[in-house]
């Protein structure tokens, strides 16, 4: 199928092929569905905006992105959470310029409006009766996401005033995102400022590489792995082919890498947790959810549509422990072929000053623009953008044919709720990430 | 307050610095590994746009980099070898230019050198060059095996990073 305008349902049928798990490369080249996908996915879904730990006083502040709308997160009176588009009323100028800070109000750098915090017009250029009672300056106030909710310190918006609550939105996620935002009574907070670097390439190659990409990881991060831990690339793989996918619904998906069985009386139980913190974490998540933590090596997952998290363990001394660290990152679309990715890292509250020093340094030395994990990946998903721009390679398709061998593959009695496949090789969760995403796209 | 160094000094620091440069552009980096002292500290913070009137901070900071010895040796096995890296593999054409040197002593022989460097890099599959540039603080210290570098704090004038990857040093 060639470029063309307009494309309806039955085009976006085509374009994702579920029988066959493929899909056609024009959904991560063509602009035109770029444009689409901004009004039918990006205005419907709940997006991720920060984190409550950034903004903790009222008046704090900081400026994100909703897609390619700018917006502003804000906390207003007595606590409240508002995410309010950063552009002036009045003429559109882009209101706050800051990337973080603190306030009372916004004051636009043109003809000088003022709002509050929650968005709410309080003065225009000058004394408002000069407009002789002709305006409702109640249509003026700014606009603000439909509806903002928060999930363990997450705080997630929708532009949609008819989306599902963010609690059922995320469904059968929530048991997930409790293993890493979750797991202590006072949750996580994060470590610093987003890092923010643009990869050429399309945001949903990254959200599907989180939801899980297994196979990648032996090629492209062996010789890292290698080197931080001394594991040889047959036991990595292992660990990848043998450690459940899930399915959580929604559209989202990731895997939880287990320790091998035939490492388990070598690793011991919550390798590169916080020590400190063992018996809260027991006390804190249910047995179930403890049973996963206990041998977790590694967890990746994507909130569809494009928020990822990953939790590894690192260390570059080899006679030191390592130490895990939280990674969460929005893949945010500025064109068909350019993503700016966000990247946080976070740590439990109640930590040591030592654990989060040593966490920070296990995520900034791996997943982030000069990490030794993420450099690598920018590469082969450019790799991918270029590869596919042309005339030829755009009308064929991106293979997740492991998916047609694992697809009938649910694990029975796994501790966790959503449908379970039995390894990181699978490109099950992968490619469901797409077929959500069809979707919104036809509908 | 600052201790002015003699001629000879200043030259000699600044050969190091563009030794250093030259090494990097290379990317030889089993040679500027010896350039390096075992205490070093390698940080480049995230800069923020900033209204000074409500300015605030969260968290400790969380550098774009920040390494010690230990993880700036493995950074650099990893990147010396084809088999080990993804990033570099075909490597880039790095230019690095080192302008806007200043040196004073910082204490018995140790110096502190600050400078601009300003990094020019295309890929193979991004043929219009990268430029990012930056202010660095250097702490430089004369061992008898020459000089060494103990700490150096690069502050970048892009928030955003405007590159896939930053699989290189400044």
């Amino acid at each position: 199928m060639l470029v063309k305008e307009n494309l309806g349902p039955a085009d976006f049928e085509r374009l994702v092929d579920e029988e066959n798990a493929t899909a056609s490369r024009l959904i991560f080249t063509d602009q035109s569905i770029f444009e689409l996908e901004q009004e039918k996915l990006f205005t419907k879904a709940w997006l991720y905006i920060g984190h409550e730990t950034e903004i903790p006083d009222e008046g704090d502040y900081v400026t994100r992105q909703m897609a390619t709308d700018p917006v502003i997160l804000s906390r207003g009176a007595h606590g409240k959470i508002h995410v309010l588009l950063n552009s002036c009323s009045h003429r559109g100028t882009l209101l706050c310029t800051s990337d973080v800070g603190s306030t009372k109000g916004f004051v636009c750098a043109y003809h000088g409006w003022v709002f509050g915090l929650d968005g709410s017009l309080k003065a225009t250029a000058d004394d408002m009766d000069l407009y002789a009672g002709k305006v409702d300056f109640k249509n003026l106030d700014l606009k603000t996401a439909a509806r903002v909710d928060t999930y363990a310190g997450l705080i997630f918006a929708t532009w949609d005033d008819g989306a599902p609550d963010l609690a059922d939105y995320l469904g059968d996620a929530r048991w997930y995102l409790d293993l890493f935002h979750n797991r202590t009574p006072e949750g996580m907070e994060v470590l610093g400022a987003p890092h923010r670097w643009v990869v050429n390439t399309n945001w949903k190659l990254g959200a599907m590489n989180f939801g899980a990409d297994g196979p990648h990881a032996v090629k492209v991060h062996g010789p890292i792995t290698a080197a931080t831990f001394q594991v040889p690339p047959t036991v990595f793989r292992d660990a990848l082919v043998e450690s459940p996918a899930v399915s959580m619904g929604n559209g989202h998906n990731g895997i939880v890498t287990q320790v091998p069985d035939s490492l388990k009386d070598q690793i011991p139980p919550y390798f590169g947790f916080n020590p400190d913190l063992m018996e809260v974490y027991e006390k804190h998540l249910n047995p179930q959810q403890n049973e996963l933590n206990r041998h977790l090596i590694a967890g990746v997952t994507t909130m569809f549509p494009n928020f990822s998290s990953v939790q590894g363990a690192s260390t570059f001394e080899m006679d030191k422990m390592p130490v895990n660290f939280l990674a969460i990152r929005v893949w945010q679309p500025v064109s068909a072929t350019q993503t700016e990715i966000w990247n946080w890292f976070l740590v439990e509250k109640e930590a040591s000053d030592e654990w989060k020093q040593a966490s920070m340094l296990a995520g900034v030395r791996t997943f982030t623009a000069g990490g030794t994990f993420d450099q690598d990946d920018a590469e082969a998903w450019v790799g991918i953008a270029k590869g596919i721009e042309g005339n030829i390679a755009r009308q064929g398709d991106v293979n997740f044919q492991m998916a047609l061998a694992y697809r009938d593959r649910t694990i029975p009695g796994f501790p966790g709720p959503g449908k379970v496949y039995p390894s990181n090789y699978g490109e099950v969760t992968e490619f469901d990430i797409l077929l959500e995403w069809q979707k919104y796209m036809k509908a | 307050m600052t201790k002015p160094v003699s001629e000879t000094e200043y030259r000699e620091l600044t050969d190091f610095l563009y030794h250093e440069a030259e090494l990097l552009s290379d990317q030889d980096y089993p040679a500027w590994g010896k350039m390096l002292a075992d205490d070093l500290h390698y940080v480049i913070p995230v800069p923020q746009f900033m209204d000074p009137t409500g300015a605030r901070e969260i968290g400790i900071g969380n550098g774009y980099f920040d390494d010690d010895i230990h993880s700036m040796r493995i950074r650099l096995q990893l990147l010396s070898s084809p088999q080990t890296t993804t990033a570099e593999n075909v490597r880039s054409l790095l230019n690095h230019v080192v302008t806007n040197v200043r040196v004073s002593q910082a204490g018995d022989n140790e110096y502190r050198c600050n400078s601009c460097i300003t990094v020019h890099r295309t890929r193979f599959n991004k043929k219009d060059p990268t430029i990012i540039s930056g202010r660095r603080n250097d702490l430089i210290r004369r061992t008898d095996s020459g000089f060494q570098l103990v700490s150096r704090e690069v502050k970048l004038n892009q928030s955003v990073l405007m590159s896939s990857n930053v699989s290189y040093f400044f």
